[in-house]
């Protein structure tokens, strides 16, 4: 039958009854709707702060939007890895750094940022190749532990690594110094740290989504997340997907420490340092999602950004007179983090797993109360894309 | 019992032969003892300053044990996975220093804040802040398990994480509670001391009481694990649902594991607090001190108490010989860089020679005498392990040497630096190969 | 002979489950493995399919012996497998999860041969570009009317009969000699069995040699042209779908009593 499937004549109608079924359906609709109240709400509630407040709350959205993007880029990659290898990988922000040190390497001898970028995207992409033959590819089937302690390894060789060669000095990307542009007063934006930052970003996220969505190896890796076993049985190279979803992770990992680089300055601990904020991202989208990483991230380099004008708020001596108050704002993640962690584990664009039909908190309560048995536990992570 | 499917503790009763695995633990820290106190002599160290290293040695390595014994209890019996010892040890230490150190109000320089002060200036006894260490530990293990232990291991993994880099954010900027970035000074120690050896009488002190705390503990811990309590944990940490389905609440069994894991790593930061005399938000609290004691726990066989207690002295040991190493390599290098550096030709050509001599003498390898010796040495893989490991070995050698020649002095820091990177190529090598530990003649599956 | 299992020992781990367990699938005929709960009928499929590695016994399928064979070289060679559960990609839309059916004959447009290599050697049939997948989907889909309106949809938000035919039709992607089903009706209204059934019976007809695992026997054993009852891992019984289903033997310890 499928020979022939090709020389099959069908007719027109016949032809658009069919391809009728591909029309948007009700579910697309819903979730269009679903972003654009998101997106209202998000615009109305900066929107609503900065009429009170001043520009300044614009200010430090567009800073959060600038730390989100990169945020993202990295959310994506570490998804992408944790739902095919289903394992959460330490070393990640290490390869972030190890990225940036890279393209550093490069453009102090000479080649521009962009080559060293492009450079080092290429490089990780073969270092994740060869993390996974020599190191992960050992470790599976052995649940998540294994795993992450390896991956904790090839981070603190990594780190360490670069200390030793590079030292501990701080380093910055030979980019030509250039002013912020001002929009309106009092709100402005820098081309490289900000605006370019944000065109990467997005960038990354769109091709992220046309990989995942339109193409063949997208689809696949996305099957196998999934299921890993099914994709074994459906013909799937499931060896190859791994490892396109190792490219696909380390050079992510590699062009946000990159980003990470040119709006800060170049540690050798600068990927460690936000690998929670990543990990929060991460879970907050609902781990194993990219899609979900997307939203996460926005969230958290948001609320991260934006939780500076409260805290400063918070410092003043007639309100609470908080020592360090900004200091906090990299905590403010892990609140959240927290948050997802105790009422929707499985992240607030993840799957409502099917057993949690009752509200996940009140079925929690119960169950510490020593209620009946429900099917909660170690089920989330599995619903989660883990195995 | 669910539990029988997979044996219990190692039965000690039924090894008869001589453990060579702890016997060659034993010997390696001695030697690593030994050539510590060789590093001193050779820096010019007086006796005195020696011995007080060597004792400051064993009492970190007793630190570290006890952390080791909370983590086996969390990870090797219970099966869940602790990525922020360091956080639980960094409350234990500041409880203890808050708790019993006297009043020690702000200092204002001419008009410039100096030390903010902190909370306490209670005075307490030691063994009543040793408590409270481990309490306030406890609750905290309890406060962040309540949301993570239900999922999966890599949500607690990462939630303990996430909970130690806030405690750190915390102990640097809550001033007022913490001393901020200065942290606390003035931790009494258990005896007051006024002669010139006081150094040295305080590091034996805190042995003291430290070998006593942790056989304590070992004798606590072996004895829990035996009774019906151990064995509901290790029946949780092999199948849960198994458990579950015998009517057990493992929910209630795993807090409590993972609680009193806790407490000994709060108890072990209280220990800490004393040893040093003061705490402040340094690196004795960076997430390496987590992946330490992975390594300790992992070296020693995830769910042998006394295992990880071993591979406590000999990990600590080896992270404290490279910070001996490092005062005193630099100038060696330096001294003898033209010596070492024809060392290190000659023996790569006899290695070579040696190797390439054995490859060929293998193939024609009689089957008698020597022949036979060396041909067991060859199946069971010594000659191709030794010679990567050698030539790992040599190739480090070159990388010194040049280090030291296009950078003078960087070698001390890359050896505390490749300290680091040796604990990360450990992790990765025991959990790929040994998974069960090296120091264990008893296989068993982690998880 | 199609396929044949002979002598077949497996298991998970160090735990044996199959102790010799044989059986065999004549061209275009349907058979069916009942036995009780744990008598190792799921594990029988998956040491067949690849997913278990026989420590004993051979498989064949036509001549060639494909113990141990990877299953993605079985598709390719023209055997398909619906799992007993979790046998959709539930965030793949319908559509995707056919698409995903016929991988292994998809030619990339790029020159990259994603999911080729030598497959080609080992299968007489002919490649297919994307558009002709799309199509074959289109077609497949045809089969199965209540699916054709839901092609975008997650596969994961459908109700449990709509999936087991999502699951049925990408096993149909690529027109199997052999398809090997577990438990189709597992979980399913008894309304919704029938329906499933019709479509078993329908795919069979094509020309697709069946063999289904199957808890509701009698059901089963009459659509079927043979039966094979295990216990415990080992053969029991075995006869053409008939004979078991009036056999005095299986039906009072399998069919529930009354035969
Ligand atoms: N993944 C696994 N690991 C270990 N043991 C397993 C696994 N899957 C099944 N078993 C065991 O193998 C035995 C046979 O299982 P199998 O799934 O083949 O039974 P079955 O005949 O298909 O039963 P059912 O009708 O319930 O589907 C059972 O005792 C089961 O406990
Ligand atoms: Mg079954």
């Amino acid at each position: 039958m499928a020979q022939d499937s090709g020389s099959q004549t069908s007719s027109p109608d016949r032809a658009r009854s069919r391809w009728a079924a591909l029309r948007p359906t009700a579910r697309l609709r819903r979730q269009l709707v679903q972003a654009s109240i998101f997106a209202l709400i998000l615009v109305a509630v900066i929107g609503g702060l900065s009429f009170v407040f001043g520009i300044i709350v614009l200010q430090y959205a567009m800073g959060g939007l600038v730390v989100s993007s990169i945020v993202i880029v990295a959310a994506i990659g570490l998804t992408v890895l944790y739902g095919i290898r289903g394992f959460a990988n330490f070393a990640y922000g290490d390869l972030m750094t190890l990225g940036a040190y890279i393209s550093l390497l490069l453009s102090v001898n000479g080649l521009s940022l962009v080559w060293g970028a492009i450079v080092s995207f290429f490089v990780l992409a073969v270092v994740g190749i060869l993390l996974e033959v020599v190191i992960f590819s050992r470790l599976e089937g052995r649940g998540p532990v294994p795993p992450i302690v390896a991956s904790v390894g090839v981070g603190l060789i990594i780190q360490n690594g670069i200390r030793s060669i590079a030292g501990t000095a701080e380093w910055l990307y030979p980019v030509p110094a250039s002013q912020d542009i001002v929009i309106v007063p009092g709100l402005g934006i820098h081309p490289v740290r900000g605006i370019l930052t944000l065109v990467i970003g997005v960038t990354f996220v769109l091709s992220a989504h046309i990989l995942l969505k339109y193409t063949n190896l997208g689809k696949a890796m996305r099957a196998t997340a999934d299921n890993l076993e099914l994709a074994k049985a459906t013909g799937i190279d499931t060896k190859r997907v791994t490892y396109a979803a190792w490219v696909v992770s380390c050079s992510f990992a590699s062009t946000a420490g990159v980003l990470l680089g040119l709006g800060t300055a170049i540690t050798p601990t600068m990927g460690f340092d936000v690998i929670l904020l990543i990990f929060a991202a991460v879970i907050v989208g609902g781990i194993g999602s990219p899609y979900g990483a997307m939203l996460g991230g926005l969230l958290v380099g948001l609320s991260q950004e934006m939780s500076v004008p409260f805290l400063v708020w918070l410092e003043r001596p007639d309100v609470i007179g908080l020592q360090f108050g900004s200091a906090y704002k990299v905590a403010i993640p892990f609140i959240i983090l927290i948050i997802v962690l105790i009422f929707r584990p499985w992240g607030i664009a993840g799957r409502r797993p099917a057993f949690a039909r009752r509200s996940y908190f009140i079925e929690r309560v119960t169950r510490a109360l020593g209620g009946e048995r429900g099917a909660i536990d170690a089920s989330v992570g599995e619903a989660n894309g883990g195995r | 019992m669910a539990s029988t499917s997979s044996g219990g503790i190692p039965n000690q009763a039924a090894g008869r032969k001589l453990p060579w695995s702890e016997v060659i633990a034993f010997v390696a820290i001695a030697v690593i003892v030994l050539a510590g106190v060789l590093a001193g002599v050779l820096a010019g160290a007086s006796p005195q300053g020696i011995l007080t290293n060597v004792g400051f040695y064993a009492s970190i390595a007793i630190i570290f044990a006890v952390l080791a014994l909370g983590f086996n209890l969390q990870w090797g019996y219970t099966g869940l996975f602790n990525a922020g010892i360091a956080g639980f040890y960094l409350i234990g230490a500041y409880t203890m220093a808050i708790a019993i150190t006297a009043p020690s109000p702000p200092i204002v320089i001419g008009g410039i804040p100096v030390y903010p002060g902190h909370l306490g200036g209670y005075s307490l006894p030691l063994a009543v802040g040793a408590i409270l260490a481990m309490l306030a530990a406890g609750g905290a293990a309890v406060i962040i398990a309540l949301p993570a232990l239900r999922l999966r291991a890599d949500y607690l993994a990462i939630a303990t994480l996430a909970f130690a880099s806030i405690l750190q954010i915390l102990a640097n900027n809550l001033q007022s509670v913490t001393g901020g970035a200065i942290g606390i000074t003035g931790i009494p120690k258990p005896i007051t001391f006024v002669s010139a050896n006081a150094p040295f009488l305080n590091a034996i002190t805190i042995v003291g009481i430290g070998s006593a705390i942790l056989l304590l503990f070992l004798l606590l811990l072996q004895f829990m694990a035996e009774s019906p309590w151990g064995r509901v944990l290790r029946a949780v940490r092999e199948d849960e649902e198994a458990t579950m389905a015998l009517g057990k609440n493992t929910f209630n069994y795993k807090l409590q594991a993972f609680a009193l894991g806790g407490a000994l790593m709060g108890l072990a930061g209280a220990l800490f607090a004393v040893t040093l005399g003061y705490v402040s938000p340094s690196s004795s609290f960076a997430p390496a001190v987590t992946f330490s004691v992975w390594v300790m726990v992992i070296v020693g066989g995830s769910g042998n108490n006394r295992g990880v207690i071993v591979g406590a002295f000999l990990i600590y040991g080896l992270e404290w010989l490279s910070v001996q190493l490092k005062d005193y390599v630099p100038i060696a290098l330096a001294a003898g860089l033209p010596t070492i550096r024809l060392l290190l030709i000659v023996v790569g050509l006899i290695a070579v020679i040696a190797a390439g001599v054995f490859v060929l003498f293998s193939r024609y390898m009689p089957t008698r005498g020597w022949g036979r010796v060396l041909r067991k040495i060859q199946e069971r893989g010594w000659v191709r392990n030794g010679t990567i490991g050698a030539f790992a070995l040599y190739g480090l050698g070159w990388v010194f040497v040049f280090l030291e020649q296009y950078k003078p002095g960087a070698i001390g820091d890359t050896i505390f630096y490749t300290r680091l990177m040796f604990i990360g190529v450990l992790l990765i090598i025991l959990i790929i190969y040994r998974p069960e530990g090296i120091l264990r003649e008893h296989k068993r599956v982690l998880r | 002979m199609l396929l044949q299992a002979e002598n077949l020992r497996s298991g998970y781990g160090e735990m044996e489950i199959l102790h010799g367990v044989s059986m065999t699938l004549d061209q275009g005929e349907m058979v069916v493995l009942i036995g009780p709960n744990g008598a190792g009928k799921s594990t029988l499929i998956k040491t067949i399919f690849g997913l278990l590695r026989p420590t004993e016994g051979r498989v064949r399928f036509r001549d060639t012996d494909i113990t141990g064979y990877h299953p993605r070289d079985l598709v390719i060679m023209g055997l398909g497998y619906v799992p007993q559960t979790n046998n959709t990609f539930p965030t793949l839309s319908v559509l995707e999860n056919l698409e995903m059916g016929a991988i292994t004959r998809r030619i990339s447009p790029l020159p990259l041969h994603w999911n080729r290599g030598s497959d080609q050697r080992r299968t007489q049939s002919r490649m297919m570009k994307d558009a002709e997948i799309r199509e074959r989907a289109m077609e497949t889909v045809e089969m199965f009317p209540n699916l054709q309106p839901k092609l975008r949809e997650h596969a994961g938000s459908l109700s449990g009969g709509e999936q087991q035919m999502v699951a049925l039709a990408k096993s149909m992607m690529l027109d199997p000699e052999v398809l090997l089903i577990d438990e189709p009706s597992a979980g399913l209204a008894p309304k919704l069995v029938d329906t499933v059934f019709s479509k078993i019976v329908e795919i069979n007809e094509s020309g697709t040699g069946i063999v289904m695992v199957e808890q509701n026997a009698k059901k089963a054993l009459a659509i079927a042209d043979r039966g094979y009852v295990l216990e415990t891992g080992r053969n029991r019984f075995a006869g053409t779908g008939e004979w078991l289903l009036h056999n005095a033997d299986v039906g009072r310890l399998y069919l529930g009593g009354q035969a």
